[in-house]
């Protein structure tokens, strides 16, 4: 019940649910008020009639006290009836002590109604009054709320004693009455007040309702109608009107969210639409054809490129199988299978068809077919994309074909360039060679002619073929590192026999910035700059060249140099210039006459230059000179090579140079400077420089260095270095004698007159670092008996290598130790090819240096050993170099063929030695020479020795003991004694040998022991005894032993020349 | 009824003496009780009582009064003990609250009366002309039935106060 009734209510409207609640409310407040207000009315009437009774009771006894106590029973009655005045008493009894009725009273139309059934008992006549009166007594004790005839006795005390009794009796119903009335009274009241509080109610609780009202109004409008412009209004700042705010707040919000919603749902659309465009627009406007399908491979659409090129309409194919294209020319299904696969794995599929266009005409097609997925990876649609394709197979036809035909020419190119190559050099080493072994006849003159030619022959030729190899593409750059500065010395030293020649001055001039080591093909640059000094020196006829090296242009490590050649030659006519580096022109077509030359040269150069990354240009005044620059492209390497500390500090010292030419004076005072000399004063010829080292000296600020050139006019370098010498109070000063040209002698000659440094021309960097440290270091003291330091030492220190010497000889061993040694290498020498095997086994050796003709194991077959070991355990190759006697280029190719790397004939030389470990690239190029083989160990010949030839018998144009030569191999002369010595030594074991083998006759022996005296000889410098030897090895190599036999009597003879010239030689 | 009526009655009822002996100790048993009750209807000036807490009955002469009055011996009256006297005289009321004036002693009358009114003393007989003559409270018979009148200016002049209660019983009230 309680359940329905909240139902109920819950469902009213608020409006409803309002009133519902005022009106209970003043309901409940009514009836509550009115209920207690009758209540208490009823109470409070009750207590009052009590009392009145009570009192009334009261008043009677006291009344009536005298009637009673004088029996005056009419007296009392007059009193009782004196009650009629008061309606509400209803009957009164007066009993006198004995309890017997004295007096009553009952109200006029009391009836039973009215009265208690204990008055009307007493009233009839058989009344027991004594028994009633008990009953009375008894019933007038209580006096509940409810007893509307009540009945209250009172005691009558006269003078505190208990007289009698009177009861009375009223009749409370006039209560009720007063009660209903005052019920009904209320009940108006109380409905009126309801109905003024339906009306009140009415009015307030619109108070609250309506906003609620009109809010639900507007949401319901709102959810109806989605208009999310409407608000609520709200006039009161209570909860209502929080909750209309926030909800108005929560619309705006909606509005918000809905606008930037539909924006961007804008933006979207119209992104999309115009992507769609753009799509669409490429699918139509595309120059390929176009295909969408259904996944089964139905056409859907078709775009216009595909219209046009098949022929066919877009209504004709569509709902059609592409397959109607196909040519019956192509068998497709093995494609079909493949394609389907592919496609429906989800993946493309790209491939080739041959198709017929609807007139029939085949083409080829390129197809790219792709499926399109949905969401879930259902394939919905299949694109393919056509490209026309017939002239591109048509195009790769032809190429195919072009490309083998080049290739074919390009084998053909290079057939004949190999075949050329050994064609030409075949002969060419045949008439050099052939003129070699002329040397020794009387046709000398005839040789000279020959071997120049040849020379020259090869050098054309040479250069044809290299112009042809750049013209074929087929010249490769080499990628070597190398140092600039030792480079181009190097470079410019083999010029200088020509410059001193034509009396020209060689000078070079290196930018402070180019960086020293640097990566590139030097072999190639050493061509051009070697072909442009040639050039400077054949086109001059006096005065000097300048090679000039700076820096163009640097990103990061690449570099762009330049490199520069002045000279002050005949110049070349401005008109010529630009033709100059063109193949086949001179500037003149008299100058090949005047000066020879295949005119190749400058356009190799200039091909080579473009081929190093660079470019070649002249400036030229005729008359004056030219300048011949070009540029290559060099990597830095600066930061790999370890330099050789150059911390050196020359700060505050002073210095003087002396040279007649000013630029050298320039460059050498620039250098100083650069190097931390204070003070650099210059002279231009050895009278002034002496002069001005006087003055100083009185003044007592001699510089500490003397750089002097040699050839000056009026005076050269010796003679101011003699004066020095002589002269008191120089021996502070630090000389170095600056050559032109390094020539033999002039390191004693320096050591006779205390020149401390010999530096020849032109000056390399850091060779002028390492020496001018060197020479300032040296004490004052020891002047008089030192070599003077030169390049070699220097030079030669920066590397330092672990080497075998492999010789049966041992004055060969001495040898090759003393010069390798010097050379700053570590030197270890085996004396056969079993020793040497076995140390190879125990150490690691940077190369080694194998003699060939060697007892039990000889060179050839230590190496063969050496390989295949080297094969079999897989370790790094040795490099080999063979030194020999050997000269011939069969020799060496036997050498190369047995695994040897290098090739180096005796006499050995530093140079060789160093040119040799390059090659084989132990140590880094410094020199390199031009060669046109890589492997080349050598040139392709070798000069054999001195070109004089030698009759039998006559011996003085060749030189018993080439002490000069030996000198200069040792480098110095401190071991020539030794060496003449251990010379001598081992000829006496030689020679008795060769009278052994010539007593026994075997040809074979004798030419071994004629090859041992030949190397022998050949290393210590005894011209004449080699000569004999090789004689004898070439005689018995002929098997002719008589010949042998009187070459022996010669060779005693040469020998004895040779003792006794060392003899005299160490008496000197 | 007045009391003169009553008086008769009386006299008509006690001349039987002797065969209304027991009627007339009857009626005197009755005015005895009256007697002492009327006590209870007067207040007396507070002075007019002794140092004690008595109030004194008198009763005059001789009359079938002094015997029942002595039931009242020994009463409460408002608090006081009543104790009886015989007054032979009329200069013995003298300290008397309540003079009872038998009719035997009607000649002496005017005297107990005018001794009476020298002191606060309420007086009370049975004479015919009891009230009449200054009496305060006269008894008289009626219908058989005792019944008394009072003399209020009597009484008032002598300070009494008579309630109205009794008064309300009274015949007649001067």
């Amino acid at each position: 019940m309680r359940d329905r009734i909240t139902t109920t209510f819950r469902h009213y409207s608020i409006k409803r649910k309002l009133m519902v609640f005022f009106l209970l409310l003043s309901a409940v407040g009514i009836f509550v008020t009115t209920t207690a207000f009758l209540i208490n009315e009823f109470y409070s009437h009750h207590q009052s009639a009590r009392q009145e009774i009570k009192a009334q009771a009261s008043i009677l006894a006291r009344n009536t006290s005298a009637a009673i106590i004088f029996s005056d029973k009419t007296a009392a009655n007059e009193i009782l009836s004196g009650l009629k005045a008061n309606p509400r008493i209803v009957a009164v009894a007066l009993f006198s002590m004995d309890h017997s009725l004295f007096a009553h009273y009952v109200a006029h139309g009391a009836d039973n109604t009215r009265l208690r059934s204990e008055f009307t008992s007493l009233l009839r006549p058989s009344a027991d009054p004594k028994v009633l009166f008990t009953a009375l007594q008894e019933a007038s004790g209580r006096f509940p709320f409810m007893e509307m005839r009540p009945l209250v006795s009172e005691p009558i005390i006269l003078d505190n004693q208990r007289i009698g009794t009177v009861v009375i009796q009223t009749d409370l119903h006039y209560i009720y009455r007063e009660l209903q009335f005052l019920a009904a009274i209320m009940t108006c009241v109380a409905l009126t007040t309801f109905v003024i509080a339906w009306m009140l109610a009415r009015r307030f609780q619109r108070i609250i309702s309506d906003p609620i009202i009109s809010l639900s109004n507007i949401i319901k409008l709102v959810s109806n109608e989605k208009n999310y412009a409407l608000r609520a209004v709200s006039d009161s700042p209570d909860e209502i009107g929080t909750l209309i705010s926030g909800f108005n707040e929560m619309l705006q919000e909606i509005q918000n969210r809905d606008r930037i919603v539909s924006e961007q749902q804008q933006l979207l659309l119209e992104e999309k639409n115009s992507r769609i465009r753009k799509l669409t627009a490429a699918v139509e406007q595309s120059a390929n054809s176009i295909i969408i399908t259904t996944p089964q491979g139905d056409i859907e659409y078709v775009n216009p490129y595909f219209c046009y090129t098949t022929g066919y309409s877009a209504d004709e194919v569509i709902g059609k199988n592409p397959r109607i294209l196909k040519s019956s020319d192509s068998d497709v299904s093995e494609k079909y299978r493949e394609l389907w696969q592919t496609v429906l794995d989800g993946r493309r599929w790209t491939g080739e068809f041959l198709n017929r266009k609807k007139n029939g005409e085949i083409f080829w097609e390129q197809a790219t077919i792709a499926p399109v997925l949905d969401d879930r990876g259902v394939i919905t649609s299949l694109i393919a994309i056509k490209v026309d394709i017939t002239e591109r197979k048509q195009a790769e036809a032809e190429m195919r074909q072009a490309k083998e035909q080049a290739e074919a020419a390009n084998h053909a190119k290079s057939e004949f360039l190999a075949n050329m190559s050994h064609e030409i050099r075949t002969p060419m080493n045949g008439v050099i060679g052939m003129s070699d072994l002329l040397v020794d006849t009387p046709l000398d003159e005839f040789v000279d002619a020959i071997r120049t030619s040849a020379d020259h022959l090869m050098g054309i030729i040479n250069a044809i073929l290299d112009f042809s190899k750049i013209e074929a593409d087929k010249m490769e750059l080499d990628e070597a590192p190398f140092l600039l500065r030792p480079f181009l010395g190097a470079t410019l030293r083999s010029l200088f026999g020509k410059a001193e020649e034509k009396g020209l001055e060689l000078t070079v001039q290196v930018d402070q910035d180019v960086p020293d080591s640097l990566e590139g093909d030097p072999g190639r640059l050493r061509q051009i700059l070697l072909n442009l000094l040639n050039n400077a020196a054949k086109f001059s006829s006096s005065g000097e060249i300048q090679l000039y090296v700076g820096l163009e242009s640097r990103e990061d490590s690449a570099l762009l140099i330049r490199f520069s050649v002045r000279d002050q030659g005949i110049g070349i006519p401005e008109d010529k210039l630009e033709r100059i580096f063109e193949s086949f022109t001179q500037a003149d077509a008299s100058t090949s006459k005047t000066y020879g030359g295949t005119g190749l040269g400058l356009a190799i150069c200039k091909r080579l230059a473009e081929l190093m990354g660079g470019r070649i240009w002249v400036e030229s005044t005729p008359g004056v000179g030219s300048t011949f620059s070009f540029t290559v492209k060099l990597l830095d390497r600066e930061h790999d090579q370890q330099s050789p500390a150059r911390c050196l500090s020359f700060d505050g010292l002073t210095a003087m140079v002396v040279d007649d030419n000013q630029t050298n004076r320039l460059y050498l005072s620039t250098l100083l400077s650069g190097l931390g000399f204070t003070t650099v004063s210059e002279a231009d010829c050895a009278d002034v420089a002496l002069e001005k080292l006087v003055s100083a000296r009185d003044r007592a600020c001699l510089p500490a260095l003397l750089l002097v050139d040699l050839c000056m006019p009026g005076g050269d370098g010796w003679t101011l270095m003699e004066s020095l010498k002589v002269q008191e109070g120089f021996d502070a000063v630090r000389r170095i004698l600056m050559p032109s040209v390094g020539m033999r002698g002039d390191a004693g000659r320096c050591r006779e007159l205390g020149v401390d440094g010999y530096l020849v021309k032109p000056i390399v960097t850091d060779e002028f670092h390492e020496l001018l440290r060197r020479v300032l270091s040296l004490e004052a003291e020891d002047n008089h008996e030192r070599w003077p330091v030169t390049q070699h030492q220097v030079w030669e220190e920066q590397v330092r290598l672990v080497l075998l010497v492999v010789d049966d000889v041992e004055v060969n061993r001495m040898l090759a130790r003393a010069i390798l040694e010097r050379m700053g290498h570590d030197v270890t020498c085996a004396g056969s090819g079993r020793e040497a095997l076995e140390l190879l086994s125990t150490r690691i050796f940077d190369a080694v240096f194998m003699d060939i003709q060697m007892p039990e194991m000889n060179g050839l077959q230590a190496t063969a050993v050496i390989r295949a070991q080297e094969m079999s355990l897989g370790g790094r190759r040795m490099p080999i170099i063979a030194m020999t006697a050997y000269a011939l280029a069969s020799d060496r190719d036997r050498c190369l063929g047995a695994g040897m790397d290098g090739y180096v004939s005796k006499p050995v030389k530093p140079q060789k030695i160093r040119e040799a470990l390059e090659r084989c690239h132990v140590i880094p190029i410094q020199t390199v020479k031009p060669s046109i083989h890589p492997l080349a160990g050598m040139p392709a010949v070798e000069p054999a020795g001195i070109k004089l030839p030698l009759l039998p018998g006559s011996v003085p144009l060749i030189p018993v003991f080439d002490r000069a030569g030996l000198v200069d191999r040792l480098g110095g002369e401190e071991l020539v004694d030794i060496f003449v010595s251990k010379f001598l030594s081992g000829m006496l074991v030689q020679l008795d040998k060769l009278q052994a083998e010539l007593d026994c006759g075997s040809v074979d022996t004798v030419r071994a022991v004629a090859h041992a005296i030949k190397g022998l000889a050949a290393n210590i410098g005894a011209e004449q005894v080699r000569q004999m030897a090789i004689d004898m090895e070439t005689a018995a190599g002929a098997g002719d032993l008589a010949g042998v036999a009187a070459l022996h009597g010669c060779m005693l003879e040469v020998y004895e020349a040779f003792e006794r010239e060392t003899v005299a030689d160490k008496s000197r | 009824m007045n009391l003169f009526h009553l008086l008769i009655v009386m006299f008509v009822l006690i001349i039987p003496v002797t065969e209304s002996g027991a009627a007339a100790e009857a009626e005197y048993q009755v005015k005895a009780a009256m007697l002492y009750n009327f006590a209870k209807f007067v207040e007396w000036p507070a002075d007019s009582f002794g140092s004690d807490s008595r109030i004194i009955f008198c009763v005059a002469g001789k009359s079938p009064l002094n015997s029942t009055i002595q039931q009242m011996q020994g009463k409460q009256v408002k608090g006081r003990t009543v104790s009886i006297r015989q007054v032979s005289r009329p200069d013995e009321v003298a300290g008397c609250q309540v003079l009872f004036i038998p009719h035997s002693e009607n000649i002496r009358l005017s005297a107990y009366l005018q001794q009476a009114n020298h002191n606060v003393v309420l007086t009370v007989g049975d004479q015919e002309r009891f009230t009449a003559s200054g009496g305060m409270i006269g008894f008289y018979e009626e219908e058989n039935k005792v019944r008394f009148e009072i003399n209020l200016e009597a009484a008032q002049k002598r300070h009494l106060q008579i309630s109205s209660h009794l008064l309300n019983l009274a015949r007649r009230v001067r």
